[in-house]
């Protein structure tokens, strides 16, 4: 047993009771996974036992010894690293510099540079985790950055590396690169913790599974006696219903793009995109992620202006239009990152889910908001979409990472606009929050609504799409009806195979 | 007027005793914004610490002690900046606007105090006559003559500004406690969980750098000539802000871009014996700072364009 967490409950200052008795233990080599739903508590057991949070009650072994973890130092000096979700890197430095921070290769008071290059690059193939010590790391993309994070922690000498949902923010192939990353490292004897929502990741890599739910474990499985389908039942408490979705005729056309091109660089990003969502159709863009998905969606929405083509919201042409004109003609968006524009940290709950309207009625009037109708609409998103906060008057930033993800669709879906942009909507959320979310997509195609959906996650475009775009290159590559959709063809076209 | 060598090496000669001023308020601009400390205290800081330099010659003759005094009054005025910002999280506008506003109300009310006067005191004090720094003369230098006339007047403080420049270089880019700094300065909390104690870093490097400021105080007051007046410290410590934002906070950019302003200023009372309206004359550092700025965001993001 590499570390022993004895009856550790957390109160947070608010009162919210977010661990309550949580046992569990490590053992060396192992991979062990932790699931739950949104604001079960995962994110908190793991920072306690990082030192980034203080336990309320309970004990901590490390190697059968007693410790109290007053900062993350203290953890890492006992051989605990953590991946956190949101990267802590100098990005202008250099890969090596990131890694060496703080246990400096030193030469008398000056650096060591060649050294540090030297020593990284040993560290690197030592563990097959394959970078370039002299690259800048914010010229790295996602996958790299976050090897750099795990390069951080081994150079630092952990034993117990804790990954708090790092494929969250991948694409697949770098998830199958991360996922053979774990296997390594446990077999070379580091003993990882993995915080995942995705079940396929768990029953590949882990060994043993830990449930959660509100605040406490409820489970303990071993990789060999459980399935998918139970976890997913231990996480919610019922069984998971598989999906009918009515046939619906679709009707006028409510989003439209005519050839729209963005040349960035000298290079053509998107090219020529021509699609179009109809009302009462959910409309789906399946494509390995940076293959001009994010431009896309942010062409369309004002965030970024469009080399040539139009953009058409109930045949009103918006094309580079600001914003706030295009969510006026009837759009709403849910965007792929819900902290860089889905929302602000800082804020509130109740000024997050006002943001957007405070300028229209009933949320104020004669340039005064009205804070008893903004009280009131938070909190019936609040339990419309299941958001798990103690009060409206919250700050976002103190929400569980799945549930911040609800409040920015339940704002975005509550605007009931003809047109509704859905980036990753469900990125973050545990199955069951996923599920409902689902179920309030398909009734908003129901009701008339145009509902183009962009996610890195096929299963969820191939459940919900009534038609399929597949984006390769910036450039279409592909279309397919609801009836015609067949996951092998797909996947053969959205890495550039040729149309049938 | 003419345009002899000799009229040259004068201008290039009040140039310099423009420029190293400004080139230690600059560098320790670079230090604090490289460690994400908005420092607009400096203005505020040089008159102050120029003040108290005038002040403990005038009441010591003792030019070491002046030096020393000056240096200290900078670093803790720096250090006070640094607290207020860093550990007491305040606004870095507000906290700087007050130490400069405090500094020129303090320097002209004490001036009137002590000296008795609201506008200059010069070196012929009612205490007798005052000496300022010693000016150094290399003994290959002083024999040549245009060169002479370059390196004329200037003491050691101008000497040690040009090399605390590579100094302060070497520290931030190649030593381990300068690799913390900038670390820093990019990315706060990531520093600080790796366990780094920020506020400790950031609040004792402003301090030291703020010792610079002490040493272009003395400058002022007991360099070239030896004097104090009202404001004597004309806006220095802004033109070092866009100084080092014209650098981005490199200290061999300083060397550069604290010599494009100082050059100007030179420039300006150079021109005074000519032709020229004063006023406009007294623009002219101000102006081509803006000018300076504004060409050089221009070419910045023509260059950033291109590379995309
Ligand atoms: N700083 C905080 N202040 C107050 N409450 C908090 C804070 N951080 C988290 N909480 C609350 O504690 C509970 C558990 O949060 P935690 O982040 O551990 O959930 P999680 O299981 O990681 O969820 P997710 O899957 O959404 O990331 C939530 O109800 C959350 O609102
Ligand atoms: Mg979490």
């Amino acid at each position: 047993m590499i570390f022993e967490m004895k009856d550790i409950t957390k109160v947070y200052e608010d009162g919210v009771v977010a661990n309550d008795s949580v046992s569990l233990h490590l053992n060396k080599g192992e991979i062990l996974s932790i699931v739950g739903e949104n604001g079960a508590g995962k994110s908190t057991i793991m920072k306690i036992l990082y030192g980034l949070v203080k336990p309320s009650y309970g004990e901590i072994y490390v190697k059968g010894e007693r410790m109290r973890f007053r900062t993350p130092s203290d953890a890492m000096a006992a051989g605990i690293g953590m991946v956190q979700q949101h990267f802590m890197l100098f990005e202008e430095m250099t890969v090596a510099e990131n890694i060496v921070f703080k246990n400096e290769i030193r030469k008398g008071l000056f650096m060591d540079m060649d050294k540090t290059i030297e020593t990284v690059r040993a560290l690197s193939e030592k563990y097959s985790l394959t970078i370039d010590p002299s690259a800048r790391s914010a010229d790295c993309p996602v996958g790299l950055r976050q090897r750099v994070e795990i390069l951080k922690i081994l150079y630092q000498n952990a034993e117990i590396i804790i990954f708090d949902e790092p494929s969250a923010v991948l694409t697949p192939l770098e998830v199958d690169a991360l996922l053979e990353t774990l296997k390594n490292l446990a077999a070379s004897g580091k003993s990882i913790v993995l915080i995942t929502h995705k079940l396929q990741e768990v029953m590949a890599v882990s060994d043993r599974i830990y449930v959660m739910r509100a605040g406490k474990v409820v489970a303990e499985r071993m990789k060999s006696e459980t399935s998918i389908e139970e976890l997913a039942f231990l996480m919610v408490g019922h069984p998971m219903t598989t999906r009918q979705i009515p046939a619906v005729h679709p009707g006028s056309r409510l989003l439209e793009m005519k050839a729209l091109t963005l040349t960035q660089d000298g290079r053509d990003v998107l090219k020529d995109i021509s699609i179009h969502v109809d009302a009462g159709e959910i409309v789906g863009i399946a494509g390995v992620s940076g293959n001009g998905q994010s431009e896309l969606i942010q062409c369309i929405t004002g965030l970024c202006a469009s080399t040539s083509g139009q953009v058409l919201v109930q045949g009103k042409d918006v094309t580079n239009r600001s914003v706030r004109e295009i969510r006026d003609a009837g759009l709403a968006h849910i965007s792929e990152d819900r902290f860089v524009w889905g929302s602000a940290v800082q804020a509130t709950l109740e000024e997050n889910a006002l943001m957007g309207r405070q300028d229209s009625a009933p949320f104020s009037s004669h340039g005064l908001v009205r804070h008893s109708t903004i009280r009131s609409y938070a909190q019936k998103l609040i339990q419309d979409f299941g958001v798990k906060a103690s009060s409206p008057t919250q700050k976002m930033q103190e929400l569980s990472g799945g549930n911040a993800q609800k409040l920015v669709v339940a704002r975005e879906m509550s605007m009931n606009t003809p047109v509704l942009i859905c980036c990753e909507p469900t990125r973050g959320i545990d199955i069951g929050a996923m599920e409902s979310i689902h179920d309030k997509l398909v009734a908003r195609r129901e009701e008339g609504a145009a509902v183009l959906l962009v996610s890195s996650e096929l299963t969820e475009i191939m459940s919900l799409s009534d038609r399929i775009y597949v984006l390769y290159g910036g450039k279409i590559n592909g279309e397919f009806q609801r009836d015609a959709m067949d996951d092998k063809h797909l996947g053969l076209l959205m890495v550039g195979g040729a149309r049938a | 007027m003419t345009l002899s060598a000799e009229y040259l090496a004068t201008v290039l000669n009040s140039t310099l005793r423009e420029v190293t001023p400004l080139l230690l308020v600059t560098l320790c601009a670079c230090v604090c914004s490289k460690v994400s400390v908005f420092n607009i205290a400096l203005e505020g800081t040089l008159l102050t610490s120029a003040f108290f330099a005038f002040l403990t010659q005038y009441f010591t003759r003792n030019i070491y002690l002046s030096v020393l005094v000056s240096v200290l009054v900078a670093m803790l005025i720096t250090f006070i900046m640094a607290f207020f910002i860093v550990h007491l999280n305040g606004q870095s506008m507000i906290v700087g606007m007050a130490i400069n506003t405090f500094s020129l109300g303090f320097t002209t009310f004490m001036l009137s105090m002590v000296f008795n006067t609201k506008g200059t005191v010069n070196a012929m004090t009612p205490n007798g006559l005052l000496t300022g720094l010693t000016k150094l003369s290399i003994p290959g230098l002083r024999d040549i003559p245009i060169v002479r006339t370059v390196f004329n007047n200037l003491t050691v403080i101008d000497y040690l500004a040009f090399a605390l420049a590579i100094v302060t270089y070497i520290v931030m880019y190649k030593t381990v406690i300068g690799f913390r700094l900038r670390a820093i300065g990019i990315n706060k909390s990531a520093a600080s969980s790796l366990g780094i104690r920020v506020k400790r870093y950031q609040i004792i490097s402003t301090t030291i750098s703020g010792g610079m400021i002490g040493l272009a105080g003395c400058l002022l007051t007991l360099g070239s000539v030896t004097l104090f007046t009202q404001n004597i410290s004309a806006a220095r410590g802004y033109v070092a802000l866009a100084a080092n934002n014209l650098c981005k906070g490199h200290p061999l950019g300083a060397l550069l871009s604290s010599f494009l302003f100082g050059f100007t200023k030179a420039l300006a009372s150079v021109l005074q014996n000519t032709a020229a309206k004063q006023q406009l004359l007294e623009c002219i550092p101000y102006v081509s700072t803006i000018a300076a700025m504004a060409i050089y965001n221009v070419i910045a993001r023509r260059k950033s364009k291109a590379l995309s």
